[in-house]
């Protein structure tokens, strides 16, 4: 079969085009789809960013098609927050495979949608060769490479595989009418709805304006205007009125229709728009990198900008060309529309456009419907490359072989982005290595772990796929537009799985629930990264066990578990059968239309109302200007791709500059790159590798094993011919605080190249070769016994004895604490928890908080401890913070109802076996008063038999009557091994600067849960044990308190 | 052949639904029984309560105790002033509460004493005695044939932390620099060593003549307090107290020896023309003592090169010396060396060693 297309003027060119070509390419098309993106998507999707949360969404809905409310995350969610229908896809499938077959499935079954459907929709703009092309060029998109198998966006593509599958018939209702083109458009719009709404609402800009516009121009070719016979009548009516006339039926058409799919869009997800009301969005805009300056931030540009548009930015011009001198110019008005929005923070194109959605929409979105909009143009290019007269003026200019040359170069560009854009997660790693969920699954599934909630720390996406394999829940998600704890929707961070790459605002969230776990029923945590340990560990947190594959439980002891009945939202009647029933019908009636257009052979073939562009027949006018044209192209590209390339070999081949080699080496320390960092010492004085890696692993601790390094300043201090000496400032994140290192570095000149210095770093060694120590060990097997049952009164210890002597509420900065000590009177260890409450004049609370990581979580029998409970602000919905970014220095008061004139404390303890290292002493300790701060300084010395990996000195000061004033934590940043000593060093605030604003008294004191049964006398005298000050920095005395977690991971 | 086919209508009319009679079924502790079943099941019947069988209109009266129940809290109580509850749940024949004024003898540390049951329960407090240790109790009712008791149950009596108390050993010798000393308290209160539970923490505080402290934890170990001092950085005289919630100990003095050099230091230099550098090795650092100091202790080394720049840096004692490298060539130089010996002026000549 052939075609035949009439141009502008209405007369019949010479037909050009084999319709079985055009089919040819298509299957061409889907082959390359099913071969390349089927055969890599197994591998793929679980480095993807989204996939899993789509199979947990598919799995909500396999356990429960009609409840919409999932109490797995965030204390529970409705699942209408999001439009079901490919989760509905996977959940149905999930019932006779596996979920992640069931997402693989669904994912490669849209991608062959989404070939045919670009294919159909060249149809409307160009010939079917080159429609052919266009779905090839889809199947070597790597703009669908990223989307799939990078950020395995499953909805994205199910919405545009039925949307670009329903123009056709937008197209033909608007250009000639017929019901049925018009129900199916209707159906095809409601559809993609159920999918996912946003491509139906930004597609109706994009996408069925310019098909509007298009059908438009068609109609004068559709319906030619001939000339009336009578003249008067002609100069009266011909110049205008036909021309209008003619165009009002299409035009009412089109309004039809546009308000047909705003209800459709309404109706099909109308459960989602109620919530999207009643439960708007009012949390922290989310940074993302799509709306960063590309040219500021180089590797957002090239992942959300240069990546997805790959070789079909150089056709940009092409298309800009063809939008200009065709009818295909309100696709090339689309086209740059979407380019210049996907630029993101650029230009101020974008937010001038987009105004305040700027901030809340994902503009690399943009970016890829622009690089779908761009297929016709690319199918047209190779068609006139392959079959056109480009290629004939090619072949006649350079010889068919040059031809080939170019048209398989290109051909091997377009692939080679598209690998590069598929594999990418296996060069450079975005995710962790595969953690098998089976252990987490039954150790939350077994002793009825799973009457608490966890939280998993260093899991990255996986953690929506551990989530689907239980019933158990998480205070944490993965979707966070469902977000609904203050704590997680006060500052910018995504979830609290990743606070460690959000830095502190992340870790603020974070520290949040660690510190108030009972207040979310959070007992469990499942570590796959070892920096949250010290934060763990300081924050009463106890390890656990390591599970089988290599995921470190951390439990909270005394944590109430969930309550048997929980709150949840109920959706009502209409509304859960409304979204368990309309949008899969919608897409089932999706689905029968398009299995019956294809029965009826009518989705591949074009209709005889299309108007695509019109292929010249004959060649071009000006060869030989068109050839040179071409040649200069050529030599423009060969020049520019030659002097790219020598850029990219000098790039590669220049050294380093010597701050940059200091600024490579702690890199490559951080990242645990230890032959690269080695590589950078002087060859001529560094030691041997194990030696030097042997001093990088002894140091170890706080900073080097637990610390992330966020910024590196390097500073001149002398330069001379071959030498350099340099000032360098570290910056490190730990899960602790922010620690600031600034070292003296040399480099180091040897033939050209620059070089470090050796850092001599020689370890302190033990006095003994082996030392033998007594140590106590206890054992509680308490519920470990073999039985059955479970809360057994028998199984269950006694709340050791604890008392707190006293404690106080004070202001220091405008902030509240609650400062005080404890002590152990009992003869077993116990493992603390501390509340204080905020009250009010008429003794209601006005806040709560656990206490941090400044106290004593542990105590043995007999130790006394100080602590400290930090009151922070925990902001309501309604107050989010102001701007995106976070000063760790600013403090946000609590939102309080009323002055709070005194505090209660609620301290309570289980027995606790683990975490009482007692091995590290003090030497030489010294107060000193200097800079406005009273600072502490001693030598950590390592008296016991355990590497203490970090350690924590706990200050408490006192006044004259033994009450407390202030408690101070300070942490030693490096490991000490037994036998081994770090100087140590903090600073405490002067007594003038602190307030005392009450006493908690015996009736704002619960120990145990219970009143305290302790007289005055019972109590043992609060200044035994401490050390005078005498008056230094207006204290009496300090007591100081040190602990240790002693696990440690190896560097 | 046939034997087949009569298995397989065996099995169809085993496993094929036919229409039975209605019957009544009774449950009891033991699970569902048919009203017609074997009469030594049925016997179990008397475990039917009232309660499961509404409609009998039966109403079982208790009979003799059968089953005791036991509950002791709190398991662990203080000497001397801590009081647990003793209490017994008792139960018949058919699970229900026996009688009231039912006599239960309940026996902890403190006697037996019979107490009479109210609501099927007996209970008592149990006062904790004087003596520290390891406990049973138990609980037991009838006689005879008809004497029925619990499993006995442990409780702890522990010792009042406030109760301890000890001095320290005093120390008759001046003690070794970076030396581990074990500095031990002996019990001074009446009890038995072997009462006090391990693990109990006190701190030794040390007060040094030059104003600074040193706080060393002791962890009590076999009835007595251990307190592991690491003799770094420390000289001189001190005063050493072990501090208990309750109590502290008498101080006691305390000598740390200085280390004294052995032999004069030595430094052998080179000239590391390439950096701009010089390397030193410092060496050997022996003691009165008659050895090497330990490896790892600690040498701060200042430098005043011939153009009157300082320049300093921190090293570590490794097989009796030490290694530096200075970012100076400006010799002579006058090297002030720190270390567990005290302070050391060395002189660097240009031509190799130095002393």
């Amino acid at each position: 079969m052939t075609l035949s297309a009439n141009d502008q003027t209405g007369t019949v060119q010479p037909v050009t085009q084999d319709l079985r070509a055009g089919l040819g390419l298509l299957v061409v098309a889907l082959a390359a789809t099913v071969l390349f993106h089927g055969g890599l998507l197994p591998f793929t999707h679980g480095n993807t960013y989204d996939a899993f949360i789509h199979m947990f969404f598919g799995d909500s809905y396999a356990r429960s098609w009609f409840d919409h409310w999932d109490d797995r995350w965030y204390t529970g969610f409705l699942t209408t927050s999001y439009p079901p229908g490919t989760h509905m896809a996977i959940g149905a499938l999930s019932q006779i495979m596996p979920l992640r077959a069931a997402f693989v499935v669904v994912q490669l079954l849209a991608l062959i949608l989404l070939t045919v459907g670009v294919y159909r929709f060249s149809l409307l703009w160009v010939p079917p060769v080159a429609a052919g092309y266009a779905a090839i060029f889809l199947s070597l998109s790597s703009a669908i490479s990223e989307t799939v198998h990078l950020f395995g966006q499953l909805p994205t593509i199910f919405s545009l595989a039925i949307f670009l599958n329903g123009m056709p018939y937008v197209y033909r209702w608007i250009a000639e009418g017929g019901l049925g083109n018009f129900a199916a458009a209707v159906i095809f719009g409601a559809a993609t709805t159920a999918a996912h709404h946003v491509t139906t609402i930004f597609g109706a800009v994009l996408f069925i304006i310019p098909i509007g516009l298009h059908a438009l121009t068609a109609t004068a070719d559709l319906h030619p205007i001939s000339k009336p016979a009578d003249q008067v009548r002609a100069a009266l009516t011909y110049r205008f009125w036909p021309y209008v006339t003619r165009f009002l039926p299409p035009l009412g058409r089109g309004l039809i229709l546009a308000v047909s799919l705003i209800c459709a869009i309404v109706l099909t997800i109308l459960p989602y728009w109620i919530w999207s009301i009643s439960d708007p969005i009012t949390q922290v805009p989310i940074p993302h990198g799509s709306r960063e300056n590309y040219l500021e931030r180089r590797d957002l540009g090239f992942i959300f900008f240069l990546l997805p548009w790959g070789m079909a930015l150089l056709f940009l011009p092409y298309a800009a060309l063809k939008s200009v001198r065709t009818r295909l110019w309100p696709l090339g008005g689309a086209l740059f529309l979407c380019f210049i929005l996907g630029t993101g923070g650029t230009t101020p194109i974008s937010r001038a456009i987009l105004g305040g959605a700027f901030d809340i929409l994902t503009l690399d979105r943009f970016t890829f419907w622009g690089t779908i909009l761009i297929l016709p143009f690319l199918g047209l290019v190779f068609d006139g490359l392959i079959n056109g007269r480009s290629g004939r003026l090619i072949v006649g200019a350079f010889g068919r072989a040059a031809r080939g040359i170019i048209v398989g170069g290109l051909f091997l560009g377009f692939v080679a982005v598209a690998v590069l854009a598929a594999i990418l997660p296996t060069i450079r790693q975005t995710q962790p290595e595969f953690i098998d969920p089976t252990p987490i699954v039954e150790f939350m599934n077994s002793d009825d772990h799973d009457r608490w909630r966890y939280l998993t720390l260093g899991f990255g996406d996986q953690f929506a796929y551990l989530s689907a394999q239980m019933e158990a829940q998480s205070v944490d998600g993965n979707y966070h537009s469902v977000r609904r704890l203050p704590d997680l929707t006060r500052f910018s961070v995504e979830r609290l799985e990743n606070a460690k790459y959000l830095g502190v605002p992340g870790l603020g969230s974070l520290r949040q629930f660690l510190l108030n776990a009972d207040d979310y029923h959070l007992k469990y945590v499942f570590s796959n990264d070892e920096f949250y340990d010290p934060l763990l560990h300081f924050a009463g947190w106890r390890r656990l066990l390591r599970l089988q594959n290599g995921v470190v439980v951390w439990e909270r002891p005394d944590v109430s578990p969930l309550p048997a009945v929980r709150a949840r939202r109920d959706l009502g009647r209409v509304q859960s059968l409304m979204w368990g029933i309309v949008p899969p019908a919608m897409l089932l009636l999706a689905g029968l239309v398009f299995a019956g257009s294809v029965i009826r052979r009518g989705a591949v073939r074009p209709a005889r109302c299309y108007r695509p562009i019109i292929l010249p027949a004959a060649g071009f006018t000006n060869p030989l200007r068109v050839r040179r044209l071409v040649i200069g192209i050529f030599m423009v590209v060969l020049a520019a791709g030659a002097w790219g390339a020598y850029r990219l070999w000098q790039h590669l081949n220049t050294p380093l500059a010597p701050q940059d080699v200091v600024t490579a080496y702690f890199d490559d320390l951080d990242f645990r790159r230890f032959s690269a960092a080695f590589d950078r010492l002087d060859p001529e004085t560094r030691p041997d590798l194990e030696d030097q890696l042997f001093a990088w692993r002894w140091r170890g601790g706080l900073v080097a094993s637990y610390g992330k390094l966020t910024n590196i300043d390097v500073e001149l201090i002398e330069q001379s011919a071959g030498l350099a000496d340099w000032r360098v400032t570290l910056d490190w994140l730990t899960a602790l605080d922010l620690r600031e290192e600034v070292l003296t570095i040399r480099t180091v000149e040897r033939d050209g190249t620059w070089y470090l210095a050796p850092i001599g770093l020689r370890p302190e060694q033990s006095p003994h070769r082996l030392d033998r120590q007594p140590q106590i060990g206890w054992s509680a097997p308490g519920r470990r016994q073999p039985r059955a049952e479970s809360d057994l009164h028998r199984d269950l210890l006694d709340r050791p004895e604890i008392a707190v002597p006293a404690s106080r509420l004070v202001r220091y900065q405008d902030r509240l604490f609650l400062v005080g000590s404890v002590v152990n009177l009992d003869m077993d260890p116990a493992a603390l928890t501390l509340i204080g409450d905020l009250r009010a004049e008429d003794g209601r609370t006005l806040l709560s908080q656990g206490a941090g990581t400044t106290g004593g979580q542990r105590l043995l029998p007999g130790e006394t401890a100080g602590f400290r409970i930090d009151f922070e602000a925990v902001l309501s919905l309604e107050d989010p913070v102001p701007g995106q970014g976070y000063d760790p220095t600013q403090f946000l008061p609590p939102v309080l109802d009323a002055e709070p004139v005194g505090a209660s404390l609620n301290a309570r303890a289980l027995t606790g076996t683990d975490g009482h290292y007692s091995g590290i002493s003090l030497n030489g300790i010294r107060v000193e008063e200097t800079e406005g701060v009273l600072r502490l300084t001693a030598l950590a010395v390592n008296t016991g038999t355990e590497t203490a990996s970090v350690t924590r000195l706990t200050a408490l000061l006192l006044d004259a009557q033994g009450l407390p004033i202030w408690a101070e934590a300070g942490f030693v940043g490096a490991n000490i091994y037994p036998g081994q000593s770090v100087p140590v060093s903090f600073d405490i605030p002067l007594e003038s600067a602190v307030e005392t604003l009450a006493d908690i008294t015996a009736d704002g004191l619960t120990l145990n849960n219970a009143t305290p049964d302790v007289r005055a006398d019972d109590l043992p005298d609060p200044t035994i044990g401490t050390i005078p000050l005498d008056g230094a920095g207006g204290y009496a005395a300090l007591r100081l308190t040190v602990s240790s977690m002693i696990h440690d991971p190896e560097f | 052949m046939i034997r087949s086919a009569l298995s397989l209508l065996a099995i169809i009319s085993v496993t094929c639904p036919t229409s039975a009679p209605a019957q009544d079924i009774v449950t009891d502790a033991f699970g569902l029984y048919l009203d017609d079943s074997d009469p030594e099941r049925q016997t179990w019947a008397g475990l039917v309560t009232p309660l499961e069988r509404p409609d009998d209109g039966e109403t079982i009266l208790p009979t003799a105790a059968e089953t005791l129940l036991l509950h002791f809290g709190d398991k662990s109580i203080v000497a001397g002033t801590g009081a647990a509850q003793i209490s017994a749940l008792v139960l018949d024949q058919a699970g229900n509460l026996v009688s009231d004024d039912t006599e239960v003898a309940l026996t902890a540390e403190d006697g037996t004493s019979l107490v009479s049951t109210t609501g099927g329960i007996a209970a008592r407090a149990v006062a904790a005695g004087a003596v520290p240790g390891r406990f049973y109790a138990w609980a037991a009712t009838g006689n005879a044939d008809a004497l029925r008791q619990t499993e006995r149950v442990t409780y702890r009596v522990a010792p009042a932390l406030s109760s301890l108390s000890t001095d320290l050993s005093p120390s008759p010798t001046p003690l070794s620099p970076e030396t581990v000393v074990h500095l031990r308290g002996r019990v001074t209160a009446a009890l038995d060593d072997q009462t006090i539970p391990d693990g109990i923490t006190s701190t030794l505080l040390l007060s040094h003549t030059d104003g600074s402290f040193s706080q060393v934890p002791a962890l009590w170990i076999g009835g007595q307090p251990n307190a592991p001092l690491l003799t770094r950085d420390l000289s001189g005289t001190a005063t050493a107290q072990m501090h208990f919630p309750f109590h502290s100990s008498r101080a006691i003095g305390l000598t740390i020896a200085d280390s004294l050099p052995g032999s004069a230091l030595s430094a052998r230099i080179t000239i590391l023309t390439d950096i701009e550098a010089t390397r030193i090795v410092l060496g050997p650092f022996t003691t009165a003592s008659g050895h090497n100091l330990h490896d790892g202790s600690s040498v701060v080394v200042r430098l005043i090169d011939a153009n009157n720049q300082t320049h300093e840096a921190q090293s570590w004692v490794l097989d009796g010396m030490t290694e530096i490298t200075l970012p100076t060539t400006a010799l002579p130089a006058t090297l002030s060396v720190t270390s567990p010996r005290g302070v050391e002026i060395v002189t660097l000549a240009p031509t190799g060693d130095s002393n």
